[in-house]
């Protein structure tokens, strides 16, 4: 099911490419939204966090963000899971090109509806109602990302959260340096850690 | 590779953190070229592979 020409999910160079790329992209679109309204739209944490201070302090605005920006990733995430992994369940070919191609059109339609001021001017932080629209996008888009390079990797690469990749990379390391004392002719190469 | 994954989460975030503040909402072109070129690629890839038979689908 995975292991055909056409996957993404294997270790092969151009494979990498695609997982880097998409990393790229994670932090790009982060900074994006906090140069534009000094908000991320990829850290999902610090809106759970923040949540119960909005619901006390009764700051609308910023508990209507806390709620928009997840519902926008989870969003992307749904769209991502019917385009590739309800198509893996089915063993059916994933369509990887429809979920970029989603990305391109939503990026093609920021980019021209920014350059048009439909958003006001770049850097004026959340103001009005076409910022939360502007980070609801990016949020779908980095859920969208996420989930297609999640689904595909067998939960093993995230690319808009560092988290998880931190995580596993301090268990790697352990488990490399193991397997070095304990079993030396079943070592992971480097490049899996 | 998850180093590889880090170093390239941050260096978007840096080269982002540049062309936004040289070039606004156009610095979003960056990341919608690189995205058209992986659309086009793994459209290209789709079609380019073998096409299940009918039997296959039942």
């Amino acid at each position: 099911m995975l292991s055909h020409d056409r996957s993404i999910a294997t270790f092969r160079p151009s494979n990498i490419v695609i997982w880097m790329t998409m990393a790229f992209q994670g932090g790009y679109l982060n900074m994006v939204a906090l140069m534009s309204c000094g908000k991320f739209v990829s850290h999902l944490t610090r809106y759970a966090t923040l949540l119960p201070k909005f619901v006390v302090s009764e700051n609308t605005v910023e508990f209507s963000l806390c709620l928009f920006i997840p519902a926008a990733f989870v969003t992307g995430a749904i769209f991502s899971a019917f385009l590739v992994d309800s198509r893996l369940i089915r063993e059916r070919s994933p369509k990887y090109w429809v979920a970029f191609g989603s990305m391109s059109l939503c990026l093609a339609g920021l980019l021209g509806l920014g350059l048009r001021g439909a958003f006001g001017t770049f850097g004026e932080g959340l103001i009005e109602a076409h910022d939360f629209l502007f980070l609801s996008a990016l949020a779908f888009i980095c859920g969208l990302q996420n989930a297609s390079i999640t689904s595909i990797s067998g939960s093993i690469i995230r690319t808009t959260h560092l988290s998880g990749i931190a995580t596993d990379l301090g268990i790697g390391i352990v488990r490399l340096w193991t397997l070095k004392i304990s079993r030396p002719d079943s070592v992971p190469s480097f490049i899996q850690i | 590779m998850r180093v590889g994954l880090i170093t390239f989460f941050v260096m978007g975030a840096f080269i982002s953190y540049l062309a936004c503040e040289r070039w606004g909402y156009t610095s979003l072109s960056v990341p919608l070229i690189s995205t058209s070129l992986l659309f086009l690629v793994l459209y290209l890839r789709d079609m380019a592979g073998p096409k299940p038979r009918p039997e296959d689908r039942n």
